[in-house]
């Protein structure tokens, strides 16, 4: 019952969210439908944490949050009734498999078991999830929901700025709502969030290949991500890195179908959901930042000012709530808790810059904890079918690398000022960081190899992948 | 043709390695140990009697664990641990490390709260709790 009641509470938001996704853009295609669902989970979860946000801002101890949800929903609803945008017809194209893509099928059907089970076990093994988890999210969560009158005290600056009060609120305002909603505190709520937030990463990236590639070219990312056993164990270890990998995730997909589909509305659910990265750990607000200037050289020609123009469109709210809370009510962050003249101390200290760089390597190769290796089977998979880039894709293709560049440069900037031990710090945190950008390289990589369908001939589908290649 | 085989071949072998290596990924989690082993439950077992003596929900304690305690030998990423743990379980009372407040925790081994009471005696009324747990009540002068 705990466990249907938890998962009940975030229907609600995932439904405005995808209403709100399908308003902003109403292709009816199988695989845009899909790839909408996956997307409407994090708009709609992060739509409720702004929610419960306002909520608290001006009725704190009230309780009252089920109706406010219920009434966007409603709100939201109506308007796509009355503009028309309701789902009228779902498109299929005749399925006609052959044995190839049968035993692909079944591969990628048995990965997904194998995932799910590794999921649940470590839900059975830990409930509470583990040290970030309970460190930070469900810490913060406790605080809101626990006293919701006070719910400000959350951020006091008397909290040991080792437990990351400062950190954004999209995942415990979750949890708490869901508390709220259900009446009590459960273990089941930050469980599901965890789960909502793999399958809807999983599902995005596996949509977004088969929306631009094929879905055999899908299949074989998938087997490739959920054999990355670092996604999957995170994930369901209840940090935050999972839901951000997802908002990164949908911001690169969204840019490349911006330029694939020439859509301008892709760009600004692309603002959106850079601007949700942000609302979901720090290094998503550097994400918004490295996201901007990424965009700016990417379209530099003919001119980068519409792009911008609709990325800032979407960005604009999330921003506003980061900002609100960064100014007024988090406490200061740990980062520069060392002073300014030690941290500029720490930049001119030369080895920091090799231990870093030694660092990057070692992890970017051993990356996954995958008995497969993952950078040797992309490569060998590379030789075998050959990069095919297209031209008109090439803005696509350089955002997605220099916000890449951008966020790795970032991080070693980060890690050449963190007041904590650095081997402490790149040991304990570097491959929880790579994890975001992971996601939107396998994307790259699965979106610039020649499509398999094209390479195999399968002759499903053909369509489509003259469409695309 | 000799490369389309080539590549189906590649395709396959790729495939059942990604199948095998989802199952020995599955066989890993096995270092998870049992289910019975929540650090997280048994805390928050532990805290439960201590909760319920302090006299706010909502404040500041002051906490003290083994490394607080000069000479005495502790294990720091258990130290660490059990820092964040009592953190999360007392929530929402926020823990800040000293015995500076009115209320403080003490996370003491036996040899541990030895020293700390021989340093500190008088200053405290002591409130025992099971699984060298203390609650200090700072006396009034």
């Amino acid at each position: 019952m705990n466990l249907l009641s938890s998962i009940g509470v975030f229907l609600l938001g995932i439904f405005t969210g995808v209403l709100i996704v399908h308003l902003i853009w109403d292709e009816e295609e199988i695989l845009a439908l899909m790839f909408k669902l996956f997307l409407g989970i994090g708009v709609g979860l992060g739509i409720t944490s702004f929610a419960y946000f306002l909520s608290l801002l001006f009725f704190a101890g009230q309780h009252f949050f089920i109706y406010i949800q219920v009434g966007i929903f409603v709100s939201v609803l109506l308007i796509s009734i009355l503009r028309g945008k309701a789902i009228n017809k779902i498109s299929f194209h005749g399925i006609q498999l052959t044995y190839w893509q049968v035993g692909l099928l079944i591969t990628v059907f048995l990965t997904i078991v194998f995932s799910i089970s590794g999921a649940l076990i470590v839900w059975m093994h830990r409930p509470s999830g583990t040290w970030d988890a309970y460190m930070i999210y469900n810490r913060t969560a406790r605080f809101v929901y626990r006293d919701q009158s006070n719910w400000l005290q959350s951020f006091s600056k008397q909290i040991d700025p080792y437990f990351k009060a400062d950190y954004p609120l999209l995942i415990p305002l979750n949890i708490a709502s869901g508390w709220e909603v259900i009446g009590h505190e459960t273990t089941y709520v930050p469980l599901v969030f965890s789960g909502l937030f793999i399958f809807a990463c999983t599902g995005l990236f596996v949509s977004a290949i088969a929306l631009t590639k094929s879905i055999w070219q899908a299949g074989v990312g998938l087997t490739i991500l959920l054999n990355t056993t670092f996604f999957i164990m995170n994930g369901a270890s209840q940090t935050a890195d999972v839901p951000l990998s997802f908002f990164i995730l949908s911001t690169v997909a969204l840019i490349y179908l911006f330029v694939f589909k020439q859509n301008p509305r892709f760009l600004i659910l692309a603002g959106i959901t850079s601007g949700l990265a942000g609302w979901t750990k720090n290094e998503g607000i550097l994400l918004i930042i490295t996201m901007f200037v990424a965009l700016f050289i990417s379209f530099l020609k003919p001119s980068p000012l519409r792009p911008l123009g609709l990325y800032l469109t979407g960005l604009i709210i999330p921003l506003v709530f980061i900002a609100y809370f960064k100014l007024f009510l988090a406490p200061p962050s740990d980062l520069l808790s060392n002073g300014v003249t030690r941290s500029i101390q720490q930049i001119l200290e030369w080895p920091r810059y090799i231990t870093i760089f030694s660092s990057y390597v070692s992890h970017i190769l051993a990356f996954g904890e995958s008995a497969l290796g993952i950078i040797p089977v992309l490569l060998i998979y590379a030789l075998i079918f050959n990069f095919s880039p297209n031209k008109r894709l090439l803005p696509a293709y350089m955002t997605i690398l220099l916000m890449v560049v951008f966020q790795m440069t970032g991080y070693y900037i980060i890690y050449l000022i963190t007041p904590n031990p650095l081997d402490w710090q790149l040991t304990f945190s570097f491959e929880r960081v790579l994890l975001p950008i992971y996601l939107p390289m396998l994307f790259l990589f699965f979106v610039l190899v020649t499509d398999i369908q094209v390479a195999l001939n399968f002759k499903e589908n053909k369509k489509q992948s003259e469409n695309t290649v | 043709m000799m490369i389309k085989w080539f590549q189906r071949g590649v395709i396959v072998l790729i495939i059942l390695a990604s199948l095998y290596a989802s199952i020995q990924n599955l066989i890993s989690t096995k270092d998870l140990g049992s289910i019975t082993d929540d650090p997280v439950a048994d805390w928050e077992i532990r805290f439960g009697p201590l909760k319920a003596q302090l006299p706010f929900k909502r404040g500041v304690v002051g906490y003290i664990s083994d490394s607080s305690i000069p000479g005495v030998s502790y294990n720091t990423a258990n130290d660490e641990g059990e820092y964040v743990l009592t953190q999360y379980a007392i929530a929402p009372i926020i823990i800040v490390k000293g015995t500076n407040q009115e209320w403080n925790i003490a996370n003491l081994d036996k040899a541990a709260y030895a020293v700390w009471s021989t340093t500190n005696h008088g200053q405290f009324e002591v409130i025992p709790f099971k699984d060298k747990l203390y609650l200090l009540h700072r006396l009034k002068k």
